[in-house]
């Protein structure tokens, strides 16, 4: 057992190895934060898509101690949720807004966020956003975000899945019942491809 | 007065005479001082196998010179490899735990992910939001603020009561809720988990005070619960949208100032 002992005691730093080590933490770092950027992000929109049918709005309960779906969820909001899937043709979202703090956030499979709008961003409370893949835009170019005076946003999307998010302020009860109304009311539809040039 | 012959005697005298011995204690001299350890190498017999003993020896050492060597190599290599797993994992930790200036700014006791909820967003900050499972809705029209610290640096713990006061950031609306350390809603009991602006009742001044504490409280009160670490997450809608419509010299007034007022 002593000379492997005399061998480590015979060690001594190498500059080469040093370097090398350095490098090979880099790359190890490297793929830590794409690997969890890449891959975690799954889980959040599993778990609230988990909460929805396929292009179908889902509003969710207050957000309590009890009942909170995600980490971080504020029990200020209400939320509504469409899991929607491109593949059989673009998918409509109609809801009207309620007020300024109402918010549409649009992720695509990956948890990436691809576009969000608020109240404050509309002079008309009706908005209709028309999903569609981003092939369907011609050539593989992405389609520009296209607004015109009935306040329809066609959004296009990289991913064939994902998730939208409407979120709405629940801190004052007497506008409880109308925020929960105006959430059920949200519709999720699928269009079918011919539709799809109107949008 | 001597002569020359008297001083040559004297001089062969002394170089003859034994050298004085040096002054020692009498158990000293009683007591030879220990002979030094001589290593002798040891006895080879001479045997008719002693040239048998001596090949069957050599490969022997050639193996456990290579079986040390290998032994050291691995030890190397395991040594250079913990350098680098801790390079890697430990800033790849703290880069997306607690970020940097690249990803985070700071004011007082509040962060802010500058790219949370953008379609932009650089991968420490998407590492950071999807290992908490936190969905930010937009980056564009609301800004997330996180404290797991009072104003003076101190650990926010849900058993502490604590005074959050300042002016109201700038923008529509903000909300404050107190979560703990992976994001679960503190219970509320009979107070509200939340505090939101259009609900919240300002001081004179303008400014806002609210009280973070288990038991009732006058005024704004947050209803904490528990006894461990928790953090607070202030939502500003509409903050760039404000702070664009200001000059570009205007700064931004400071957020709330966390202050502890007591712990159980």
């Amino acid at each position: 057992m002593m000379w492997p002992l005399r061998w480590m005691l015979r060690l001594r730093p190498n500059l080469l190895w040093l370097a090398a080590a350095v490098l090979a933490g880099l790359l190890l770092h490297i793929g830590a934060v794409l690997a969890l950027a890449h891959f975690a992000p799954n889980r959040a929109l599993a778990t609230l898509s988990a909460m929805a049918a396929v292009n179908r709005m889902a509003v969710l309960d207050p957000v309590t101690p009890d009942h909170q779906p995600l980490p971080f969820l504020s029990p200020a909001e209400r939320y509504a949720v469409c899991r929607f899937d491109l593949r059989k043709g673009p998918v409509a979202i109609n809801l009207t807004l309620g007020g300024d703090d109402w918010m549409v956030a649009v992720f695509g499979a990956r948890g990436a966020n691809v576009y969000a709008l608020s109240g404050a961003d509309l002079e008309r409370r009706e908005i209709e956003l028309v999903l569609t893949a981003r092939e369907t835009g011609g050539a593989g170019s992405p389609l520009p975000i296209v607004r015109d005076g009935s306040s329809t946003t066609v959004v296009p999307v990289a991913d064939r899945t994902g998730l939208v998010v409407i979120s709405a302020p629940a801190t004052r009860p007497a506008y409880a019942e109308a925020t929960g109304r105006m959430l059920r009311e949200a519709t999720c539809t699928q269009r079918v491809r011919a539709g799809a040039a109107a949008g | 007065m001597k002569t020359r012959a008297q001083s040559t005697a004297r001089l062969r005298d002394l170089r003859s005479a034994p050298l004085p011995l040096p002054r020692t204690s009498p158990a000293a001299t009683t007591s030879p001082p220990p002979a030094p350890a001589i290593h002798l190498p040891p006895h080879h017999p001479q045997t008719p196998f002693r040239l048998f003993r001596r090949l069957d020896s050599l490969p022997m050492r050639a193996l456990r010179r290579l079986a040390a060597r290998f032994a050291g190599r691995t030890i190397a290599l395991a040594a250079y490899g913990s350098i680098a797993a801790a390079i890697g994992l430990v800033s790849a930790w703290y880069m997306t735990e607690a970020g940097t200036r690249l990803t985070v700014e700071r004011d007082g006791p509040w962060a802010r992910w500058t790219l949370a909820g953008s379609p932009d967003a650089d991968p420490y900050t998407q590492a950071h939001f999807s290992r908490a499972g936190w969905l930010p809705l937009s980056a564009a029209a609301a800004v997330y603020f996180t404290a797991s610290r009072d104003s003076t640096g101190e650990p926010l713990f849900s058993d502490c009561d604590y005074t959050v006061s300042g002016v109201a950031p700038a923008g529509r609306r903000w909300t404050l809720a107190a979560y703990d350390l992976n994001g679960g809603l503190l219970e509320a009991g009979a107070g509200a988990s939340a505090i939101a602006s259009d609900t919240a009742l300002p001081q004179p001044g303008g400014g806002f005070s609210i009280a973070l504490a288990q038991s009732a409280s006058p005024g704004n009160w947050l209803n904490t619960s528990g006894a461990a670490r928790m953090q607070l997450v202030l939502t500003v809608y509409g903050m760039k949208q404000a702070l664009a419509l200001k000059s570009s010299a205007a700064k931004a007034p400071a957020l709330f100032r966390i202050e502890r007022t007591g712990c159980r």
